[in-house]
């Protein structure tokens, strides 16, 4: 699984690290500090010319006194629960389900339009019902959020409830629990429809045939016969290669991101086979990652390997017949965890400078090496051939060949992986290696990791949803806020904005940085109108270019200004954790729980003053 | 205030309806059949232009309810996906790339550019990221099956069927690894059967083990493409129709060439030679049943390849019934010609051909051109009451070489002349033993049985002398390159049996023109002659320093003399894929627009031009 930035030690990502890193809990208190400075200023200048300027300021003072002294400790769960149990009924009379009934339709339908051929199709599904279920819930939130406040008091509804003894913040609370509620409820029932969904669609078995095996000669070896082959019958638009070799051992191919384990009882042409149902689909793999270094050809360290060339440069690359090398360092290894070796899983890429042998995968080496510099004991050099863009699994048993140079005399034929390779505080080096001359492999932080366990997939898809979970949640805080002082299209409107910018906040960044060509706003619609694209320089008169980019230029600014202040959704996605097969960090769901935290504790906050100071009855 | 509304909304409701009036009468459905029927504006363009969806291909129920869902805002979601499939290419994300894909198609299925440069990526660029040639050969057959897909949506569309021959034959067949991909795709049972499923009867197509061969399949698909553009009507887009109809013939002519170069167990073997030679027949008929085909050309007009002969034929009569109305006219002029010719351009004229240096010869070429006599002015040396026939004549003989010249520039696009002579070639015993003896040569050498390799080295080298002696034609082209590497290694055999290499090697006329590799076994024989005879003067089969490798026959009389370089792949045989149109696996394929291509052009045109009247 590609993971461009790897999951931080909960500790590290809320504490300051150093000056660049101020952590995330003093982030959060500046931008919360920020805001409310903001927010005081800008209620003081409404205030102000409401009232004038001394009685605005005693006016804005009041109101924060106010919410600290009465509103904050006098907020009542009670209230604020009948207050959800309201906006439940609102909801589900207000059609909420439909999001439900546009789900079922799409789950019924979705054989029109799903990929059932595709390469990988556990991810793809899993893909499909996360973005379905996060689209629907999203515009769910943001409509039943926005328009609900301000129908109450165009409707004067809301009049029955602010006459009696019900805090702001309560109405506010109440509101965002219970379209929490509502959202969550769907959600649920989504999730498991979605799972049944995925697991039917994924369901599936082979029939293998004795006749349908034959030889297969090892040309290599001089055309000596080296086991027996077959193809299963085509199911699912795939079939899988089934190979027995000599010792009986039957090694199913890996086909659409997933295999199958064939048993076979009787003998000769009598065999009768046995297909599983897929393995490898649906799993939740626990990783351990390590820390990574490269060596140069040299086999001096260095930051980075080679760029061959690609324009993506997630990894780098280690040339092969050289002393360059790739090496993790795991930590916490101890053989109680690891009893029967270590358990690592690769997958590396590959880049040939020549042809060479077109049949066979590039051959290379891997070493298990003890980070103690005052041990210096390796294994012998564990030999594979490369296979691209497939998960290889492999243990790395307990018992090693030393490599030759160990003249340590200590066990000289074999050495024990944790007394001769784990350095006394639990650390171990697993090193990758080319060995062709010329041709080249290409690796990144998250490419070999020891699989430490398995967990249950059911658990790891709930929690995928929790990410979804908050973003729903997050949107209708912001709506909420919104309708406090917004009619309801436009709050839907201005919720509607920070979605977007939310999940495009990073673009807008890089077209004020100009990363991303073609200009702000109004360059883009000038191209676009004069189809002229975005690489050549626009044709008009200086002054108006003059213009149209410093007018851009400003209104990108605030945008990136305001990106800042915005959910980024994205951050909150972790869908692609659960389709690659890995199980969601815990560290993660911390941190993502602590970041929706504080944009639904500010937002409520905002949402709260602003209907406060509203005039509701006026 | 309430009544004013009111009114507006009358108002605006009348606008409406009276805007939908036209609109209704534009829109009006098909009603009726035969004379009774009565339809809109609209439903007579749909189908007078061929766009109503049952009319372009299949109608999926899926692609529609996507289109309908974005409320006419599927471009706008095809852009978006298009650069989430470049994104994803990009980080080599390859199953999410190819479900993007497959989106994109669904929500523009009609726009054949789409389907051409996303089969293109799939088969050509992604299948190149795969280290793995068994999954290099799965991402092949993506990009076909994704044609495949495309051709229900966009029935009767020859470009579609013809890529899908381009593919099976060129990607499967041209590749580096073509030698496993071709076994895998002759026990590919499944895709044979999405083959079969689709028109395309595989069982047509067997190689020399029987099992399907991708070289003969490629050519049903050609063929396929061929009839719908014969029957359907739909014009051959973004391809010269010069190359869209050469392929069936090509492909019969790469699958038997592969064929030969393979290596079978057993019988198989045996079978091999005799379906090769049978299939060298059926390429020559195919390709004189191309040379008959009408081919439209960039000049407006269309020609037949195969009647180059018949109308230099015309030519040549008709020049002798104008040189009956003016007799000795033609010497007179040409003579007068001469004689204004400069002292130095004079004498080179008056040399013999064989006396003439290499720059006499060129020379003699390009001044030719100054002493050629138009037959306008033949024409004008007839007696008076002569002279319009003369005119007649003259202008039908400009007509006749204009054809002429512009079927001849077409012919050297596609390499015509060549591959005519190649299918005669190849399907003659002769050359058939060749082949074998040379395999056998080959083999023994693998297997350094040295002694029986130079043996079947020399049997097939003798052979292959008569085949050039009777054709001399396809001695000069690449696809001799593997002979002379043959050469090259028999070379080898003869250095490991300690013998030098003879220096009157039968097929030195071969080793001239054999390029770098040619000339260094020129080199290595001229090596071995100084030190046998090292006061003799050099052998008379040595090319003299200063002259080039090969010198250029004069044009004949009346013969167009330009001979375009073949821009066409299959104008340059070779083992290794050459650059062809749309051969070349780009990074990044561009669609190509809906238009024809551009028709390929001579550089210039030399037929005599009629005086002004």
């Amino acid at each position: 699984m590609v993971i461009e930035n790897q999951v931080r030690p909960l500790l590290e990502w809320l504490f300051p690290q150093n000056i660049t890193d101020p952590g995330f809990l003093l982030s959060c208190l500046g931008l919360v500090a920020l805001l409310c400075a903001l927010g005081f200023l800008f209620g003081l200048m409404v205030a102000a010319l409401r009232h004038g300027p001394t009685e605005g300021l005693n006016v804005v003072a009041r109101q924060i006194f106010d919410a600290f002294t009465q509103d904050f400790p006098g907020f009542s769960l009670r209230r604020t629960g009948a207050i959800a149990r309201l906006i439940v009924q609102e909801s589900v009379r207000r059609s909420a389900l439909a999001a439900f009934v546009v789900f079922m339709v799409v789950l019924l339908f979705a054989g029109l339009f799903l990929d059932t051929t595709n390469s990988n199709p556990a991810r793809w599904y899993l893909s499909i019902v996360y973005f379905s279920i996060n689209i629907l819930l999203m515009l769910m939130g943001l409509f039943l959020s926005t328009f609900s406040l301000p129908a109450d008091i165009k409707n004067r509804t809301i009049y029955t409830i602010v006459t009696k003894p019900v805090r702001s913040i309560e109405i506010i609370a109440g509101r965002i629990v219970g379209f929490g509620m509502v959202g969550t409820a769907i959600l649920l029932v989504m999730a498991l429809c979605s799972y049944i969904f995925v697991w039917r669609g994924l369901s599936h078995t082979h029939t293998v045939e004795a006749a349908d095996f034959s030889d297969v000669q090892d040309r290599a070896a001089g055309g000596i016969v080296s086991g027996r082959q077959a193809m299963t019958s085509v199911n699912a638009h795939h079939q899988h290669k089934v190979t027995i070799d000599k010792a009986g051992k039957i090694v199913v191919e890996q086909q659409m991101g997933h295999w199958h384990n064939v048993t076979m009882s009787g003998e000769g042409n009598d065999a009768q086979f046995t297909v599983s149902s897929p393995i490898g689909d649906l799993e939740a793999r626990v990783p351990i990652y390590g820390k990574m270094q490269f060596k140069d050809r040299n086999g001096k360290p260095t930051d980075r390997g080679i760029n061959t060339g690609d324009e993506w440069e997630y990894r780098s690359y280690i040339e092969g017949g050289t002393a360059s090398e790739v090496a993790w360092t795991f930590s916490g290894i101890t053989p109680e965890r690891f009893p029967d070796g270590l358990p690592i899983e690769l997958t590396i890429q590959v880049f040939r400078t020549y042809k060479g042998q077109i049949t066979r995968g590039i051959l290379g080496e891997i070493l298990v090496r003890n980070p103690d510099p005052t041990s210096n004991r390796s294994s012998a050099p564990i030999p594979f051939e490369s296979r691209e863009f497939i998960t290889d699994s492999r243990l790395i048993p307990r018992k090693l060949k030393p490599l030759i140079r160990d003249q340590s005399g200590a066990g000289a034929n074999e050495i024990d992986l944790f007394e001769d390779l784990v350095s006394p505080d639990g650390k171990v080096e697993i090193v990758l290696r080319c060995a062709e001359p010329a041709q080249y492999f290409g690796a990144a932080q998250s490419d070999l990791y020891i699989r430490a366990a398995d967990r249950s997939f059911a658990a790891n898809f709930l929690k995928g949803c929790l990410g979804i979970w908050l973003q729903m949640m997050i949107i209708i805080c912001f709506g909420v806020m919104f309708s406090t002082f917004l009619n309801g299209p436009v709050a839907m409107m201005a919720t509607f904005s920070v979605m977007i910018m939310g999940f495009f906040g990073n673009f807008v960044r890089q077209v004020t940085t100009g990363a991303v060509e073609g200009g702000g706003p109004i360059e883009s619609l000038i191209r676009i109108v004069t189809q002229a694209n975005v690489q050549v320089d626009l044709e008009a008169n200086a002054i108006v270019i003059f213009v149209v980019k410093n007018l851009d230029l400003a209104i990108m600014w605030t945008m990136t200004f305001v990106t800042y202040f915005l959910p980024n959704y994205n951050y909150f996605s972790t869908s692609g954790y659960v389709e690659n097969g890995y199980d969601i960090p815990f560290n993660l769901i911390v941190q993502h729980l602590l970041t929706a935290l504080a944009y639904i504790v500010c937002s409520s906050l905002v949402g709260y003053f602003c209907l406060k100071t509203r005039e509701i009855a006026a | 205030m309430n009544t004013k509304s009111f009114y507006r909304k009358i108002a605006y409701i009348t606008a409406v309806a009276i805007l939908l009036l036209p609109l209704a009468y534009l829109s009006q459905p098909v009603t009726g059949t035969g004379k009774e029927k009565q339809k809109g504006k609209l439903a007579e363009l749909r189908q007078e232009y061929n766009l109503s969806q049952a009319q372009l291909g299949e109608i999926d129920p899926g692609s529609e309810s996507m289109k309908l869902a974005l409320f006419g805002l599927h471009g706008v979601a095809a852009h978006f996906l298009w650069e989430k499939a470049h994104d994803y290419k990009k980080t080599k994300n390859w199953d999410k790339l190819e479900a993007t894909v497959k989106q994109i198609v669904r929500l523009q299925p009609n726009f054949k550019s789409v389907w051409d440069f996303q089969a293109h990526n799939l088969s050509y660029n992604v299948s190149v990221e795969f280290d793995n040639y068994e999954h290099r050969y799965v991402w092949v057959k993506k990009g076909i099956e994704f044609l495949i897909e495309g051709s229900h949506y966009n029935r009767d569309e020859p470009i579609m069927f013809w890529n899908l021959g381009w593919y099976t034959g060129q990607k499967i067949g041209n590749a580096d690894e073509k030698l496993e991909f071709r076994q895998l795709y002759r026990d590919d049972k499944p895709f044979h059967d999405l083959f079969r499923q689709n028109g395309i009867d595989v069982d047509k197509a067997p190689g020399a083990d029987g099992k399907p061969d991708n070289w003969f399949t490629a050519r049903l698909w050609y063929v396929e493409g061929q009839t719908a553009a014969d029957e359907s009507g739909r014009p051959i887009r973004g391809k010269s129709p010069l190359i869209f109809h050469n392929q069936p013939a090509m492909s019969l002519i790469n699958g038997s060439n592969a064929m030969e170069k393979e290596t079978y167990e057993g019988e198989v073997e045996a079978r091999k030679w005799e379906l090769a030679q049978k299939n060298w027949s059926s390429a020559a008929d195919e390709y004189a049943d191309y040379g008959n085909r009408m081919i439209p050309t960039s000049w407006g007009h269309p020609v037949r390849l195969g009647d180059y002969d018949s109308i230099l034929a015309r030519i040549q009569q008709t020049e002798e019934q104008l040189d009956k109305l003016a007799p000795g006219a033609r010497e007179k002029l040409r003579d007068q010609k001469l004689a204004n010719l400069p002292a130095a351009e004079r004498a080179v004229f008056e040399k013999k051909p064989e006396d003439r240096t290499a720059q006499e010869q060129l020379m003699f070429l390009q001044f030719e051109e100054n002493v050629k006599v138009n037959p306008y002015e033949i024409a004008d040396q007839a007696p008076p009451a002569d002279r319009p026939k003369a005119r007649q004549l003259a202008d039908q003989i400009f007509e006749d070489k204009t054809l002429a010249q512009r079927t001849n520039s077409y012919r050297g696009i596609i390499n015509f002349e060549y591959w005519t002579q190649r299918c005669a070639a190849e399907q003659t015993d002769t050359a058939i033993e060749a082949r074998k003896h040379l395999l056998a040569g080959e083999e023994a050498k693998k297997k350094t049985d040295l002694s029986t390799a130079k043996k079947e080295y020399e049997i097939s080298f003798k052979l292959w002398k008569e085949v050039f002696d009777k054709y001399p034609l396809i001695m000069d082209n690449a696809e001799t390159q593997d002979l002379v590497d043959s050469i090259s290694r028999y070379n080898d055999v003869l250095g490991q049996l300690d013998e030098d290499f003879p220096t009157n090697f039968i097929l030195n006329p071969l080793l001239r023109v054999g390029g770098e590799e040619g000339q260094r076994l020129l080199s290595i024989q001229r090596q071995v002659s100084k030190e046998e005879q090292p006061n003799e003067n050099p052998k008379e089969d040595e090319p003299k320093a200063e002259e080039p490798a090969k010198t250029e026959e004069p044009a004949k009389e009346g013969e167009p003399k330009e001979e375009p370089k073949p821009e066409a792949d299959e104008a340059k045989p070779s083992e290794e894929p050459k650059p062809a149109p749309g051969d070349q696996p780009t990074e990044e394929p561009q669609p190509s627009a809906d238009q024809p291509a551009e028709e390929p052009k001579p550089a210039t045109e030399t037929v005599d031009a009629p005086p002004a009247k």
